[in-house]
């Protein structure tokens, strides 16, 4: 994976004032939900329950592999699904349920995307699962080469979210805005 | 979402994504070999190629590579010699054999200078995502109260 902030930034960038913030705000969560749901788990379990189990107890790596699952384009959907129905009311923040469901997985879309381009010593994406086993790469660039790229993605973030802006404050000083229907 | 629309997600999707987790973790499994199950058994594993990934580096000795990763300690020996020698602390990834106990004899090699960056990123990410997440919980509750 490219490391979560190039992950962040890219979707801040790529919209381009074609969201509004609380939609934009979801499709960002999306782009590092892959990576939180299915990294995070895995490292957790590997580093901190792993090396309580004794020599000879249960073998727990095929949980650590399986939550691979939350990295493929189905788990994903399943995921932003889940999500979608399970916020509570206040979090809603006015969107709809299948509206945040579709942000999230658009954003998580995007971080697929961007990942399935990089190349590793033994390619481990498998998207295609439950279908088939085989890993995807497209082997266009290194899974470290994101670290020199966030520097440069910054100001193109900070260019897409002051075009956002300056569309957001159009929007609602038009009569039926956003600020004049509270929506 | 009509509410039993939300009920069946509700339902279902946990179900479907324990499945797939399990589905996922035995099949790479039962298709992979660990280091793990060569060293308990050594002909379970004669002639299949071993991945380790993102080992740190504890020590160099010779051309031995001492390693840690979340199998454990490991010894790759000999390094390739198409490959240049890590340095303790570096973090490297190698395809190769399995060569006795928790020595992997690697074939091919790749180092990973900017592993521990990283990693820094990862984690101020990951607390800074915990934060706003928490942020966000917070004012949307108190703006319900209001």
């Amino acid at each position: 994976m490219p490391d979560l902030l190039t992950h962040t930034l890219l979707n801040a960038a790529l919209p381009v004032g074609t969201l509004k913030p609380r939609h934009l705000a979801c499709f960002v969560v999306g782009g590092v939900l892959p990576d939180l749901a299915s990294r995070v788990p895995g490292l957790f379990i590997a580093r901190f329950l792993q090396p309580l189990i004794p020599e000879g107890g249960p073998d727990i790596d095929w949980l650590i592999m399986g939550h691979e699952f939350l990295h493929v384009p189905l788990g994903v959907a399943l995921l932003a699904a889940l999500l979608g129905a399970a916020l509570p009311r206040f979090l809603l923040s006015g969107l709809g349920r299948w509206q945040i469901a579709g942000l999230l997985l658009a954003g998580a879309a995007v971080h697929l995307g961007v990942d399935v381009m990089q190349e590793h010593l033994r390619p481990s994406y498998r998207y295609l699962f439950p279908v088939s086993m085989r890993p995807c790469e497209l082997g266009w660039f290194g899974a470290e080469a994101s670290l020199t790229w966030w520097p440069w993605l910054i100001p193109a973030t900070v260019a897409s979210l002051a075009v956002s802006r300056w569309r957001w404050r159009q929007n609602d000083a038009r009569p039926g805005g956003e600020a004049e229907t509270g929506a | 979402m009509r509410p039993r629309t939300r009920r069946l997600i509700l339902l279902i999707c946990p179900l479907l994504l324990a499945a797939g987790i399990t589905a996922m973790g035995r099949t790479r499994d039962a298709a992979e070999v660990s280091l793990k199950e060569c060293v308990r058994d050594a002909a379970a594993c004669a002639g299949a190629e071993l991945f380790i990934g993102y080992a740190r580096v504890k020590r160099v000795d010779g051309r031995a590579v001492f390693t840690r990763s979340w199998m454990g300690d490991l010894q790759l020996d000999p390094w390739p010699a198409t490959s240049p020698l890590p340095s303790p602390g570096g973090h490297v990834s190698v395809l190769g054999s399995h060569g006795g106990g928790r020595r992997v004899v690697p074939t091919e090699a790749r180092h990973h200078p900017l592993r521990r960056r990283k990693e820094l990123t990862g984690l101020t990410m990951l607390a800074l995502w915990l934060l706003a997440g928490a942020g966000w919980v917070v004012h949307a509750w108190r703006r319900r109260g209001a």
